[in-house]
């Protein structure tokens, strides 16, 4: 027995150690996990980093560009552009994190019960998904967040109805392939119930794409909450929400260029780190990849 | 070699032509920049300010206002009115043309102003059901009697607007209801619509046979540019951008924010001057919180106007005191006395009289638990709202309120205040008429709709109904005073800025000067003075 438990726990060490070697020889994955670990640490230190309060209007330093006082500029009222952007990564974070708990949580639900059990219950859930998909989902978003109101949980609550569909196609999918797998039959051939195939089983086994799925998933969101914003649907002023900034900053792009340009600018480092770190794991996690390791 | 010769010569010409034909069509055509594109052109069916600026060059009402507020005649050689005020006789000019080549009668003016009691939003003053015209005659081809039930001392101004525009009947008759406005337009005015191309432009050309201008204007007509082209810029930064290009010629719609850049370009004149449309906060007095008037005069005192014309405005908007302004017929400058002024000390007083006290040192007051918070609603579409809206909020932090900034497109934040749900918002209104507007704002009848405060007095409709049928100017004038000095008074609405109204146009726009003498810059002026030098 002792012996059992030692094998197995030297294989998941091994499996770990792979994963680690292939993820560590990605550069690009490597640059864009410091991305993440760097715009998460600047959320959590907001107040410590921001140099001014992000709310503080100085009507004497109106569109002032980037200078030693104010790194980034100030905005069209007086406020310091660089405090903003540092306290908008936390909105920016939050809605990515908050989306995506959503939509795994939701698609993985539906995506399960659909694949698992299949028959009328697979029709109706998947008959949904499809009706889902069929409306563009950024008008949909657009529909949900106008009727909601503005603010950020109804902007997260708006993109998660809506990008659900696309996880639990995926969760579908995979459940229906571990599900005819010879070890989920000897499972089931042993007398095992369906709650200990699924978290014993089949669970485990799917954490790989969905893995993968929720890093590439977080940059959606955060593009689709900043377009929500920018549309005026999304996180309401004061809150420096970086997709608001830039909304904010387009009627000044010809003369004051930074209070658009800088939150862009941050959009598009994020969403650039995720999507690194999304392809690094991908590859890292891929058994295909391993015959080339 | 003879051949290429020829060609070479036909090729130069050719050139040449071509050159010179599209100066002359440049030279003929103006093409303004407009920030909002209409809902529909139709006269009697529009409330908005920009379908209506634009509809005005095509159609025309009756009379027009010139330099000094004076109604004058514009389609008529003499107006008459009853001793008693009962009835208004009006001889028409002969051969004014309408567009469709026909010549304007009486018969056109009774079917337009039936058109208008019948459709228009705007018809609250001179219709029948108001106390206004109940009948009109047309003895013959060029006279109008207009029958009033009672005296109307305001009606002149009223028939000098163009939502009481004059259309042809027959053309009325004959043209399908949801085309009129949209895809066709007939009236006297200087221009005449060709197409108008949704979402890009309206083409509007020279009106050949105009030549019935008013005196006041140093051309009668016809126009002296070809074509007015009004293109659709909805964004700030393109009309910045189209403004400084060179692709737009003339614009009203020129962004605040844009007026210090603009005019330091060489090829371009940017000019401002103050509107009779202001902006201001008005208070919901549906919501309990609201109903205490120190609370009113809390956030009244809190809210610094000068910091809003500065910031929200660049400096272009001015303060004022009242609900109308300076430029608005009606404006009473006792009200500078009545205004509340800016002193946060005596809103923090006001609040700690009512038991709102900030307790846990987090700048929020709070009383029984409950933190003191107020939701503002205003226009996220137009920047000077927007900013207004995120100032006050500011503005109420710093005396321990804690205000939820909710913002909205023009539309659904009318349909909020209209339905009561709200605390305080921040809104836009403009008249130049001072009664009629008043009214609009603040009588008992705009409960539900227009009266966004919510609430109104019987001896506030007394001195708004006085104001508009008194036959005595010194009884009207006295009554709208008393008018301006309750709505302020009271502390529901708080007038914030005076906008501005800004126009850029290219150096070789020629006819600016005039147009500027006048203080409304109006569309006829627009249309028959303005042209490429």
């Amino acid at each position: 027995m002792e012996n059992k438990l030692n094998t197995s726990k030297t294989k998941s060490q091994a499996k770990e150690s792979r994963f680690w070697r292939r993820f560590k020889k990605n550069k690009l994955a490597i640059f864009g996990a410091a991305i993440i670990i760097f715009i998460i640490l600047t959320a959590i230190f907001a107040p410590l980093l921001a140099p001014y309060d992000p709310a503080f209007q100085n009507y004497d330093k109106l569109l002032e560009p980037p200078s030693f006082e104010h790194p980034f500029g100030t905005d069209d009222l007086g406020r310091d552009l660089l405090s903003r952007v540092i306290y908008g990564s936390r909105y920016t974070l939050l809605v990515g994190i908050g989306v995506v708990i959503i939509v795994a949580v939701l698609g993985s639900i539906l995506g399960f019960l659909a694949g698992y059990y299949g028959g009328k219950i697979d029709t109706i859930i998947m008959r949904m998904v499809d009706v889902m998909l069929a409306i563009p989902a950024l008008v949909l978003a657009l529909a949900i967040a106008g009727a909601l109101g503005g603010g950020i949980w109804n902007v997260i609550i708006a993109i998660g109805a809506v990008g659900w569909t696309q996880f639990a196609r995926l969760v579908r999918g995979e459940v229906l392939r571990i599900r005819e797998s010879e070890y989920i039959q000897a499972a089931r051939a042993l007398g095992a119930g369906d709650f200990k195939i699924i978290s014993k089983h089949i669970a485990p086994n799917m954490m790989a794409p969905v893995i993968v799925y929720i890093t590439l998933y977080i940059p959606s969101a955060i593009l689709w909450a900043a377009s929500l914003s920018f549309l005026g649907l999304g996180v309401q002023p004061p809150y420096p929400e970086w997709g608001a900034l830039i909304a904010n900053g387009r009627s000044y792009i010809s003369f004051a260029w930074w209070i658009a340009t800088i939150p862009g600018f941050a959009i598009m480092l994020t969403v650039l780190g995720f999507n690194f770190l999304g392809d690094g794991l991908r590859d890292a996690l891929d058994p295909k990849m391993a015959k080339n390791i | 070699m003879k051949f290429k010769k020829v060609s070479i010569i036909l090729l130069v010409v050719s050139l040449v032509f071509l050159l010179s034909v599209s100066v002359m069509a440049a030279d003929g055509e103006i093409i303004v920049g407009i920030g909002e594109e209409p809902d529909t052109l139709d006269p009697n069916k529009t409330t908005r300010f920009h379908s209506y600026m634009i509809l005005s060059h095509i159609i025309e009402p009756l009379f027009t206002l010139d330099n000094e507020y004076n109604v004058v005649p514009l389609l008529l050689e003499s107006y008459d009115w009853a001793e008693d005020g009962s009835k208004m006789t009006v001889e028409l000019k002969e051969g004014i043309k309408f567009h469709n080549g026909t010549e304007m009668t009486s018969e056109d003016v009774k079917a337009s102003y039936e058109r208008y009691f019948e459709l228009s939003p705007m018809a609250n003053y001179l219709p029948g059901d108001k106390g206004g015209i109940y009948q009109i005659d047309t003895p013959d081809k060029y006279k109008v009697v207009f029958h009033f039930e009672n005296a109307k001392p305001l009606a002149l101004y009223h028939m000098a607007d163009a939502h009481v525009g004059i259309m042809p009947k027959e053309w009325i008759e004959n043209t399908a209801d949801n085309e009129i406005g949209i895809t066709k337009l007939v009236g006297t005015g200087p221009l005449q619509l060709d197409e108008w191309i949704s979402g890009e432009e309206i083409i509007m050309s020279r009106f050949e046979d105009y030549n019935h201008g008013p005196d006041f204007i140093s051309n009668q007509g016809p126009t002296k540019t070809a074509k007015m082209i009004f293109r659709v810029v909805p964004e700030d930064a393109t009309m910045m951008a189209e403004l400084m290009s060179g692709n737009v010629d003339f614009s009203f719609d020129v962004p605040p924010s844009s007026v210090d850049v603009l005019s330091k370009r060489d090829n371009l004149r940017v000019e401002t001057a103050p509107t009779y449309s202001v902006q201001y906060l008005a208070m919901n007095m549906k919501r309990e919180i609201i109903q205490d008037k120190k609370m009113r005069l809390a956030v009244a005192h809190a809210v610094n106007k000068e910091q809003i014309a500065k910031a929200a405005w660049f400096g272009v908007g001015q303060k004022i005191y009242g609900l109308i302004n300076k430029a608005t017929i009606g404006y009473w400058p006792g009200i500078e006395d009545v205004a509340y002024k800016y002193n946060p000390e005596e809103s923090k007083k006001l609040l700690s009289e009512l038991g709102w006290e900030d307790n846990d040192g987090d700048g929020i007051r709070e009383k029984d638990g409950e933190e003191l918070s107020l939701t503002l609603i205003t226009f996220s579409n137009i920047d000077q709202w927007r900013k207004a809206g995120e100032i006050v909020q500011s503005q109420l932090a710093q005396i321990g309120i804690k205000v939820e900034l909710e913002t909205a497109e023009v539309g659904a934040t009318y349909d909020r205040a209209e339905t009561a749900d709200y605390d305080i918002g921040i809104f836009r209104n403009t008249w130049w008429l001072g009664q009629p507007y008043l009214r609009f704002l603040t009588h008992s009848s705009g409960i539900g709709s227009s009266n966004y405060g919510q609430w109104s007095s019987p001896e506030l409709d007394k001195n708004i109904e006085t104001a508009g049928d008194s036959m005595s100017l010194e009884e009207r004038t006295e009554a709208l005073n008393r008018v301006q000095e309750i709505v302020v008074e009271t502390g529901i609405w708080v007038p914030l800025v005076s906008n501005a109204k800004i126009i850029a146009a290219k150096d070789d726009v020629a006819g600016l000067d005039e147009l500027l003498s006048h203080p409304w810059w109006p569309p006829l002026m627009r249309a028959l003075l303005l042209h490429k030098q």
